[in-house]
């Protein structure tokens, strides 16, 4: 896909197969192929018998040496001696040539490997140009300069013409390598045809009308060369190099075999113009098609590296797709899991409650009993002085009788009717804590400030006995049930006004601030504080941490604890021992509530 | 209630209370016989003669605590009683340790004649007791046989 990836495979890389044959027997080879060809060049040899304008051993000479390296030098060289010595040479002319001849093509196969490091396919615009300038152009300069001169040393050539003969020779041997070269070059790199099919089809169809062409084309004399461009287009866009490069080769054999027959558009005027007008026909059509097909291997390549992108990007969404889905759905198992989890809380609570409930009712019987016949005692007992008050028992008998009445049994009934009253308290207090988390309520917009005054008033004879200031900051509007939460800021406001410093002027704030989804107020005093210890405890029943300050049953902050969360707020204290303390609480704010009823929190 | 023919049945399964409520009662100037039944299937039985009880001549008011042993409880006794139309004339005054609002509502629908809770505190116990006994003592009762009409 990416034929500019880091080390492009050098051509002998991609013709392993055909390196591995022995050494020798790969000379040889190359020598054969390089004399037949010459042979068959020098047909149309005119200049001088050595020169000719089609020259395509040049190209083979430039593919051996790409293909199998270095080593196939030696068959260049003995093919170009041999073809030299065979024109009645003297065999120091034929050595000179010979050596300009392997030393061109070397130059060229080595810049283009090394240095351009072609891709022999010429899939890419790139190698195409690199094997137009290095391989062709390049490389055959230095053979024409070579050639000539030696022929010009030799006598063979007048040194007067040198120039006339060398670009003869430059045009056939370039001409050799832009024919010859891609042919080899893309069906030695891709020998297998892979079209299958209607491709074969047309590909039968492509090579069949463009022979049929040509054949009519360069025996016609009509200037009509330039109908066989569709078919060089043709290739180039519906199939690529190797076979661009095959038409090429097609049209440069047809226009040849035209001309050696006299025929064909090209065979008009004198010899040297007709062979330059067919170089350079072939020239450019050749560069033309190869840079065409190259370009749309690339575009081709492009479009595939952008496919296979979209697919793997598409790929990606999918899977992060797939991801998220199954996230969402982990996340969905989660929060139903909290669901239930919260509702088997609810439930729970709830029984809690209904148990607390029952079970305070049913420990209210025994205490009836409890309290009812110890005044009963005390009753009796009254009664049973009177009777000893007016009796006749003798003194000391009734002194004793007195007191044990007095102090044994009344010392007895005051401790059963004590413990029997703070029993009593406790389960009162078990019970309002009970109905906090049963009362229905009733849902509307507080006004927090109009609340908060009216239990000032409430409270107004124990802060006044305290002599507490109270400062009442910014307080925005709730959402919730107004006697639950009026008992919230009572609770708040006596405990700090019961639980101030002695000694010290108290001062209380009541402040609050709205929220997003919440408003969060505070009861700020500067009393006696709690010990970190204490703080952890705060919120539970019939915790009481100043006994000595004020009575209760540690009951108030549990009230509010349950308050609050009913109504889906949160409270939290920040205290400091002798330093002060701050309630803080959450409550639903006032925006965009409806008023409602519910009767328990699920 | 000034017809001693009159019985007072107290349904309760705590005798430590039937004491008490009998001991105010008596002060308070009632002398009505007096019968307790601690438990819903008995009161029933009482209140419609059945088993080994004689369906009475005498004119009834029953006493009825709620929570009470046995499988019938206060409300059910109250709901029978009262749904039964020889029975339905009957004062039932539910005297009861429970003071929610809910359980006292519940009473009133089903047809209970007076809610009183009985306080924890002894003094305001005695009161409650002796200010129903009073009540109780100048109270005109419907005769028994009103229920044929």
């Amino acid at each position: 896909m990416h034929a500019d990836a880091d080390v492009s495979p050098t051509a002998r890389q991609q013709v392993l197969s055909s390196a591995r044959a022995h050494p020798l027997l790969l000379n040889a080879c190359v020598a054969v192929l390089y004399f037949g060809s010459a042979k068959l060049g020098l047909l149309l040899a005119s200049t001088t018998k050595q020169v000719t304008p089609v020259w395509p051993p040049t190209g083979i000479a430039i593919v051996a040496l790409l293909v199998f390296g270095p080593r196939s030098a030696l068959g260049v060289f003995a093919g170009a001696f041999c073809v030299n010595l065979s024109m009645d040479e003297p065999w120091y002319t034929a050595l000179g040539i010979a050596t300009g001849n392997t030393l061109g093509p070397f130059a060229g196969a080595l810049f283009l490997s090394r240095v351009s490091h072609l891709d022999v396919t010429l899939a890419r615009v790139r190698d195409v140009l690199a094997l137009v300038t290095f391989g062709s152009i390049g490389s055959m300069t230095i053979t024409a300069t070579n050639g000539v001169a030696s022929l010009a040393a030799s006598g063979i050539v007048d040194w007067h013409d040198y120039f006339s003969v060398w670009w003869v020779w430059w045009v056939g041997d370039a001409m050799g390598v832009l024919v010859v070269a891609p042919f080899l070059l893309t069906w030695a790199a891709k020998p297998a045809l892979e079209w299958r099919g209607p491709r074969l089809l047309e590909w039968l169809a492509l090579f069949g009308s463009l022979a049929l062409t040509s054949r009519f084309l360069f025996w016609s004399p009509m200037p009509l060369t330039y109908a066989v461009f569709p078919f060089a287009v043709w290739a180039a866009l519906r199939f690529g190099p190797r076979e661009t490069a095959s038409a090429m080769l097609m049209i440069a054999t047809g226009a040849v075999w035209g001309l050696i027959h006299e025929k064909g558009p090209f065979s008009h005027g004198p010899e040297d113009r007709q062979l330059v007008f067919l170089v350079l026909f072939l020239g450019v059509m050749a560069i033309t098609a190869l840079v065409l097909s190259a370009a749309t291997a690339e575009r081709e390549r492009a479009e595939a590296a952008l496919k296979h992108a979209h697919a793997a990007l598409e790929g990606r969404v999918q899977e992060r797709t797939a991801e998220l889905a199954s996230t969402n759905g982990a996340l969905k198992r989660i929060n139903s899991e909290l669901g239930r989890r919260s509702q088997e809380l609810a439930a729970k609570n709830e029984e809690i409650e209904s148990f607390v409930y029952v079970v305070s009712h049913d420990l209210r019987a025994p205490l009836v009993n409890l309290r009812g016949f110890s005044e009963e005692l005390r009753t009796s007992c009254g009664m049973l002085e009177q009777k000893l008050s007016d009796s006749d028992l003798p003194e000391p008998l009734a002194k004793d009788v007195s007191r044990i009445i007095h102090e044994d049994i009344d010392g007895s009934l005051h401790y059963v009717t004590a413990s029997s009253s703070k029993l009593q308290r406790l389960i009162d207090s078990l019970l309002t804590l009970s109905r906090t988390g049963r009362d229905d309520y009733e849902l509307e917009r507080l006004p927090v400030p109009n609340l908060v005054r009216s239990t000032l008033d409430v409270l107004r004879g124990s802060i006044e006995q305290s002599g507490a200031r109270i400062e009442i900051g910014e307080l925005p509007d709730a959402h919730g049930d107004l006697t639950a939460i009026g008992q919230v800021f009572t609770n708040l406001i006596s405990n700090a006004v019961k639980y101030l410093q002695p000694g010290r002027p108290g001062l209380i704030e009541i402040a609050g601030e709205e929220q997003d989804e919440l408003c969060h107020f505070w009861v700020r005093d500067n009393g006696a504080g709690l010990h970190p210890n204490a703080l952890r405890r705060i919120f539970q029943v019939f915790q009481r941490f100043h006994p000595d300050l004020a009575s209760g049953e540690g009951m108030g902050l549990a009230i509010v604890k349950r308050v609050v969360e009913r109504h889906g707020g949160q409270v939290w204290v920040d205290s400091e021992a002798g330093i002060g303390t701050t309630f803080h609480v959450t409550l639903p704010n006032a925006r965009g509530r409806r008023t409602g009823s519910w009767r328990k929190i699920a | 209630m000034a017809e001693d023919s009159v019985t007072i049945l107290i349904v309760d399964d705590d005798a430590g209370h039937v004491e008490l409520v009998r001991r105010h009662l008596r002060r308070a100037g009632i002398t009505n016989h007096v019968e307790s039944i601690r438990d819903g299937e008995g009161a029933l039985e009482y209140v419609f003669g059945r088993g080994h009880h004689e369906r009475r001549a005498n004119r009834l008011l029953v006493l009825l605590d709620l929570n009470i042993a046995g499988s019938i409880d206060g409300f059910e006794v109250l709901r029978q009683v009262k749904s039964e139309r020889s029975t339905r004339h009957i004062p039932v005054i539910v005297l009861t340790t429970a003071d929610d609002p809910r359980d006292i509502d519940r009473c009133y629908h089903l047809g209970c004649n007076a809610y009183v809770t009985k306080p924890v505190d002894p003094a305001a116990f005695s009161e409650s007791i002796e200010r129903l006994g009073m009540i109780l003592s100048v109270a005109s009762l419907p005769s028994a046989t009103e229920s044929q009409l």
